[in-house]
């Protein structure tokens, strides 16, 4: 269990110097994967490869496959077709898309919080987490009265506690106002040394994605385009799911606007 | 007064012996959202046992026996198109009907049937507790043992299963407990009132707690009082102790619950 960890943490400078990966430094591989259900085919012939301590964001249209996506990586789901390939063993974490603690079920916050993995880090490396998501005065607090941003830096906190090598983020930020978000993104961007981990972020929030120089994938399906958002902008594929959004960034149009559709699987 | 307490020790005993288990367990029936499972299974140990007395078996096999036709046959109505509730509940009566039926025509045990669909813990003496305790004993065990699993999956399923948790196994241990739970509480409230039993105190426990270990000694509280005032009310009015034990439990739900809302409503105004 210990091995794999030191390996990914002794690799961490490197990757962060250079974008291009080494097959040692990957974590995991799927490869022509494909999931259908009934006749359906909702995800084909995926390739991707993550890399540790690497970022990647994933985006794509509604019923894009990418939550479904997720749970194969998660494991909740097996592949129909296809391999996926684990070069270190996985520790994940995961913050869902949504969360609600079944009303009967009285939680507070530290009691979700114990449900982690108590061994892996140390009391500082902890404090560390709850002082940066001010979660300290939060502790004592039922889940179920948490806000909308409050409840997903518990989620946050509670998915870095078990110490992931790989920590998936299934849109993160949605319902939360500008400036919890901007923070969040700061804060999941500039993890410490003793957190560092390879990260899926499943995003709408172009600007987040487009910004950085993180390896974005871009899914309809079938991977559409990869590669960094410099390159990806000017992909046709990508101009014609994502071009509208890309230029007018300011301007919100609800009749195409992918951040409030009603149903996302 | 000793005389009356040696009638009634055994009895009381062994019904605080049961709710050391009850409560925790009626918790995670909650949790895990098991109250009309519970049920189906509680209506079928009648049929349990009236198979048992028929065939000359121990009860305990006729019980088990039936809890794995139960769970058997709701894997093969599932069905998306019915409610998992509704039909639990279809399963709940026809057992209910199934086991009255088996119990009357088949067997010689008329005279008992009150007893065993209202429980009737006076019938037991010294010589039934170790088998109570050591059953009681054996089933706290297990729960102790998934107890960490289940409530990480009462609270959400797909973090649960990437910490390793497998579900299908956790709720098979769980069945398979409840339906152990069922096979001793028979002989206390009865078929018809097991699930009472269960869900009783934890309901009230609900509305005093603020975490699952607070929920849970607090429902062992209630579930002692009620067994405790219930044993000394079925003497006094000479009634099955089944009725009087969830008859209890039901008052104490109630009080507590007008209490809450007058407390909670009080705060508030305080605060204005």
């Amino acid at each position: 269990m210990s091995l794999p960890t030191s390996s990914s943490e002794q690799s961490s400078a490197s990757i962060s110097l250079d974008n291009k990966t080494s097959q040692t430094n990957q974590l995991l591989s799927l490869s022509d994967i494909s999931y259908d259900i009934g006749s359906q085919r909702l995800l084909s012939h995926i390739n991707i490869d993550i890399a540790v301590n690497e970022t990647v964001s994933l985006i794509g249209p509604n019923g894009a496959g990418k939550s479904t996506l997720v749970k194969l990586i998660l494991g909740l789901i097996e592949p129909t077709k296809g391999q996926m390939t684990p070069h270190h063993q996985l520790q994940l974490g995961y913050v869902p898309q949504r969360f609600a603690v079944p009303p009967i079920l009285p939680l507070r916050v530290c009691d979700l919080l114990a449900q982690a993995d108590k061994k892996r880090l140390t009391a500082e490396q902890r404090q560390f987490i709850f002082d940066n998501l001010s979660l300290t005065h939060l502790l004592s607090r039922q889940m179920l009265h948490l806000s909308g941003g409050e409840t997903q830096r518990v989620l946050l906190a509670r998915a870095l506690l078990d110490k992931p090598n790989l920590l998936i983020l299934d849109e993160p930020m949605q319902g939360l106002d500008p400036d919890t978000e901007v923070w969040l993104y700061q804060f999941i961007d500039e993890l410490p040394d003793f957190l560092r981990c390879a990260m899926l972020v499943v995003s709408h929030d172009l600007h987040w994605v487009m910004k950085g120089s993180r390896r974005v994938i871009c899914l309809n399906k079938h991977i559409c385009c990869e590669g960094q958002p410099s390159e990806l902008a000017i992909s046709s594929e990508f101009q014609k799911l994502f071009g509208h959004h890309y230029e007018q960034p300011y301007v919100h149009q609800p009749h195409a606007c992918e951040h409030h559709a009603p149903s996302e699987l | 007064m000793s005389a009356w307490l040696a009638i009634i020790a055994p009895a009381w005993i062994a019904g605080s012996i049961l709710a050391l288990l009850s409560a925790p367990l009626g918790c995670l029936v909650l949790w895990r959202r098991m109250a009309f499972f519970a049920d189906a299974l509680a209506h079928g140990t009648l049929l349990g046992v009236a198979l048992a007395v028929w065939w000359q078996l121990p009860m305990g096999i006729g019980i088990a026996l039936v809890s794995v036709i139960v769970v058997l046959g709701l894997v093969l109505i599932d069905d998306e198109r019915l409610p998992v509730d509704s039909v639990l509940a279809v399963v709940a009566v026809s057992l209910l009907c199934l086991g009255l039926l088996a119990l009357t025509q088949l067997t010689d045990q008329q005279a008992n049937v009150l007893g065993f669909l209202f429980g009737n813990l006076l019938e037991l003496d010294w010589a039934d507790l170790p088998l109570i305790g050591g059953s009681v004993l054996v089933g706290l065990g297990l729960l102790a043992y998934i107890w960490p699993a289940q409530i990480k999956l009462a609270t959400h399923e797909a973090l649960a299963r990437i910490q390793g948790v497998n579900p299908t196994r956790q709720r098979l241990f769980f069945m398979g407990l409840l339906a152990g739970f069922c096979a001793i509480a028979l002989q206390a409230v009865g078929s018809l009132l097991i699930s009472g039993l269960l869900v009783l105190p934890a309901l009230t426990a609900r509305l005093w707690s603020a975490s699952p270990k607070q929920m849970v000694v607090i429902a062992l509280l209630i579930a002692q009082l009620g067994v405790t005032l219930g044993v000394w009310g079925s003497i006094w009015l000479d009634i099955q102790t089944g009725l009087s034990i969830v008859l209890i439990l039901a008052i104490l739900f109630f009080v507590a619950l007008i209490l809450s809302k007058v407390l909670t409503a009080k705060f508030w105004k305080a605060r204005q």
